[in-house]
């Protein structure tokens, strides 16, 4: 009872690790996103065509699960002839990329925001609260739209426009868990022992947030994920003949009555994506949630 | 006596209290015209119930909070004018409550590092001597380092807090209930830690308390809170003795002495 | 001390808590017996096992958690052959319970009045009014002043003290048996500490109702109980009254726990505070 020495139990790390591997949505969740980041990183070497090599004497051949399908197209080709597993491969990285970094971008928006409301409070609270509340006025993709139709569809753009509109739910959770961390002794600690306002938010209270940051990142990722997709698919986010899910959904749809294998794999492709990454953010937040102290 | 060492001189603190959307927001006067000196070396006892400006007085001298008026001298040097740094070398708090006082993300030694980390003072092999003296210092083990708070127990984790508090060498600590949030067992542990680390140190107390057993036990002066006020600073044995005040004697009469253990102290002490 | 059959008896409790690795026994082998008019204190540090024996007693403990006992029974009734149902009529009518923070105890969005009335109304049933009046009544008697305007209040609205006293007379609305009180005071002042264990033990007296007193304050169960239970890792380690424990503590973790306490007139220097050490297995000396 008063053994001075004794440690008791796993730390903290080990104890999410241990959650991680029990957690039955956060492994499926994650087996999803690993093979899928895998697909995207080594897209180029997997893939068993050039994405862009059109091959008019070939349009529209059948997948292999059709009577006339061969396994040179596994999903068939495009109506340009283009190898449909090719372009599903490399839409990965398209969608991939910008839900990364859209959230990043995103997140260190909404994160720097939430910290610093949550932190100070009062005045500094009352017009991030007001920012926010604005943010949640704009219809995200109504103002998407028009500024990729003023300014292009550049993969750049898109992530871009996509960062400065999704950071609203990091803000409002950061906000309200800094708000919650600010009156904890240890945050009064640091004050006293002459940490700087910075060092006091990125080293001590940022850590205690990572939680809530990884979690509501994820979802973001979805968001995002799903938001290019509708972008391009209204012909406003990543151009042809670069491979994105969305755009490929829209080259589909004029065939769906004749081929609807053209919009259900990449639209199957999105759904899996998403599903994925939103069973990791659910898991996440098991895996944290009961942690903090003890 | 010697001469002070802190001077709370006059210090009155009102917070500003909103009462609902639109009704005009009150004031609450946590501290009216409080004088209170800290002579070096000595332990200083400020009791009262929760709500009367314990707290608050601490946090001012600790430099975390400002006094709507009076001033609260360090050496004679008001502690608002120096810069935070040098007043946390100087001075520094103990919490209550060891499970919130320590970041739960940070290993023991990346706690106990912090001030001197702060301070800029120290090379890294000054700090790495600075953390295996502490540890020897307060007998914990050299693992306890690489563990999390939440690894410890309650009196572990209150040593992780006095470890840190020590480090840069201060001369006054302020502890604000240092043991109410302990079992009994670990209370006097740290208690006695306390006591042999003031002589190690050359440290002054500012000791906050509500149990008056615990005050009895090891200040030298006490001083007690109601409302905001000091209503009487003594000497430890004249105030428990001859109470001046109606409510110091109300305090006393409260504090509930375990009854009938005559017999077991002759057997036992 | 009033003679009498218990009103309260437990034999041989255990609680055992499954965790991943070995299931963890929380309490192990407790007897319990308390009697009309009488208080027992349970006394121990956190972890001890104190609480969860007062909680498995009213059956208030999540399922994954096991109790068992050979004997679990309040008056001639058997608690632990009650459904679930049938124990939640037992609970508030017929044992009253207080806790330490009355805070999280108490609904913060309903009045005191209707928290006091609901309770008495559901096990008791009669007229709305005759619940206000006895509401009254008691928040009088445990001393809340104007307690008629009382009843409209919130919880938020009262202080520590007055709520730990709205907790009381809840407690107290059906007129229970047995009160189990887990840290009462532990959350208060110590003027009001004084204050409320002195209307306990007044209203004890006045109804001659059993209780059960759970505290890590040694010098607060002296002042009410009459016979303690001092408790160690899950075990009973010494029993006996009050008077007995404290003049001849025999256990060494008791007599430990006893030199650790500063009490008045003891000075640091002159009358060294004993450091409990203590190890847990069974009744070894301490060093």
């Amino acid at each position: 009872m008063t053994d001075v020495d004794a440690i008791d139990g796993p730390s903290p790390r080990q104890l999410m690790l241990r959650r991680a591997r029990t957690h039955p949505g956060f492994l499926l969740g994650g087996s999803i996103v690993a093979v899928l980041i895998v697909s995207a990183l080594t897209a180029p070497v997997i893939a068993p065509h050039d994405p862009y090599a059109q091959d008019l004497a070939n349009r529209l051949l059948p997948p292999v699960w059709a009577e006339t399908g061969t396994w040179d197209h596994v999903f068939g080709t495009d109506a340009l002839g283009r190898d449909y597993l090719s372009r599903l491969i490399h839409g990965a990285r398209v969608s991939l990329l910008i839900g990364v970094c859209a959230a990043t971008g995103s997140g260190v928006i909404g994160t720097f925001l939430g910290l610093v409301a949550g932190y100070f409070g009062g005045r500094v609270d009352s017009v991030v609260s007001f920012i926010i509340s604005s943010r949640l006025a704009l219809p995200v993709i109504l103002i998407a739209l028009a500024v990729v139709s003023l300014f292009g569809g550049h993969l750049w753009i898109v992530i871009t426009v996509l960062s400065l509109l999704l950071w609203d739910r990091f803000a409002v959770v950061l906000r309200s868990a800094t708000q919650q961390l600010r009156s904890q002794e240890f945050v009064t600690a640091a004050r006293a022992m002459g940490c700087s306002t910075p060092r006091i938010l990125l080293a001590e209270l940022l850590p205690n947030l990572v939680g809530p940051l990884v979690v509501v990142a994820s979802l973001e990722v979805g968001h995002a994920i799903l938001l290019e997709s509708a972008l391009s698919f209204l012909g406003l986010g990543v151009q042809p003949p670069t491979p994105s899910w969305g755009l490929m959904v829209a080259e589909g749809k004029d065939m769906i009555f004749f081929d609807a294998r053209l919009i259900a794999l990449p639209g199957a492709a999105i759904a899996l994506t998403v599903l994925g990454v939103n069973l990791v953010g659910d898991g996440l937040r098991d895996i944290f949630a009961p942690e903090g102290r003890a | 006596m010697t001469p002070p060492l802190m001077d709370v001189r006059r210090v009155s603190r009102t917070f500003r209290v909103n009462r609902g959307l639109f009704r005009p927001s009150g004031t609450l006067e946590a501290l009216r015209d409080v004088s209170l000196t800290l002579y070096r070396g000595e332990i200083l006892a400020l009791v009262g119930e929760s709500g009367s400006g314990k707290s608050t007085l601490s946090r001012i001298m600790l430099g975390l909070d400002r006094p709507t008026a009076g001033d609260v001298l360090l050496d004679g040097t008001s502690v608002g004018t120096i810069p935070r740094r040098r007043l946390a070398a100087r001075v520094q708090p103990i919490f209550q409550d060891p499970y919130s006082s320590l970041n739960p993300y940070r290993t023991v030694r990346q706690i106990i590092e912090m001030p001197l980390i702060v301070n800029k003072r120290m090379s890294a092999p000054a700090r790495r001597r600075a953390i295996a003296d502490i540890l020897d210092i307060l007998r914990m083990p050299r693992r306890t380092l690489e563990a999390y708070p939440s690894q410890m127990s309650g009196g572990q984790r209150q040593r992780v807090a006095i470890a840190r508090a020590l480090i840069a060498r201060p001369e006054i600590v302020i502890c604000d209930e240092p043991t109410s949030a302990l079992d009994v067992s670990v209370q006097a542990q740290v208690l006695n830690l306390l006591m042999d680390l003031r002589a190690e140190f050359n440290l002054t107390y500012l000791f906050i308390s509500h149990d008056l057993a615990v005050v009895e036990y090891i200040a030298d002066r006490i001083a007690v809170m109601k409302s905001g006020e000091i209503v009487e600073v003594d000497k430890y044995d004249g105030l428990l003795r001859n109470p001046k005040t109606e409510y110091t004697r109300t305090l006393i009469s409260s504090t509930l002495p375990v009854p009938e253990m005559s017999a077991f102290e002759q057997t036992c002490v | 001390m009033i003679d009498g059959s218990p009103v309260l008896s437990v034999r041989n409790l255990h609680v055992t808590i499954p965790t991943p690795t070995a299931p963890f026994v929380a309490v192990e082998g407790v007897d319990l017996e308390v009697k009309a008019g009488e208080t027992l204190g349970i006394v121990g540090e956190s972890g001890s096992g104190k609480s969860v024996s007062a909680l498995a007693v009213m059956r208030l403990l999540p399922p994954p958690i096991m109790v068992e006992a050979d004997d679990l029974r309040l008056g001639d009734l058997d608690l632990s052959g009650l459904t679930e149902h049938r124990m939640a009529d037992v609970r508030g009518a017929r044992i009253g319970m207080i806790f330490q923070e009355p805070m999280t105890a108490l609904n913060p969005v309903l009045t005191v009045g209707r928290q006091l009335t609901e309770t008495f109304l559901r096990h008791r049933g009669g007229r709305r009014s005759a619940a206000r009046d006895r509401a009254v009544h008691l928040l009088e008697r445990v001393g809340i002043p104007q307690a008629a305007d009382r009843l409209r209040a919130y919880p938020h609205q009262l202080s520590g003290g007055l709520r730990q006293r709205v907790m009381i007379a809840m407690a107290l609305m059906c007129g229970p048996d047995l009160i189990i009180a887990d840290e009462p005071t532990t959350a208060l002042d110590v003027t009001v500490q004084a204050q409320i264990l002195d209307l306990l033990a007044g209203l004890q007296t006045e109804h001659g109702m059993a209780m059960i007193f759970v505290s890590h304050d040694i010098g607060v169960v002296a002042r009410i109980a009459h016979t303690v239970q001092v408790m160690h890792a899950g075990r009973t380690v010494e029993a006996g009254s009050v008077h007995d424990l404290l003049a001849r503590p025999s256990h060494p973790y008791t007599r430990a726990l006893l030199s650790a306490i500063p009490r008045p007139g003891m000075r640091w220097g002159r009358d060294p505070l004993g450091a409990v050490t203590w190890t847990d297995d069974g009744a070894e000396a301490p060093s």
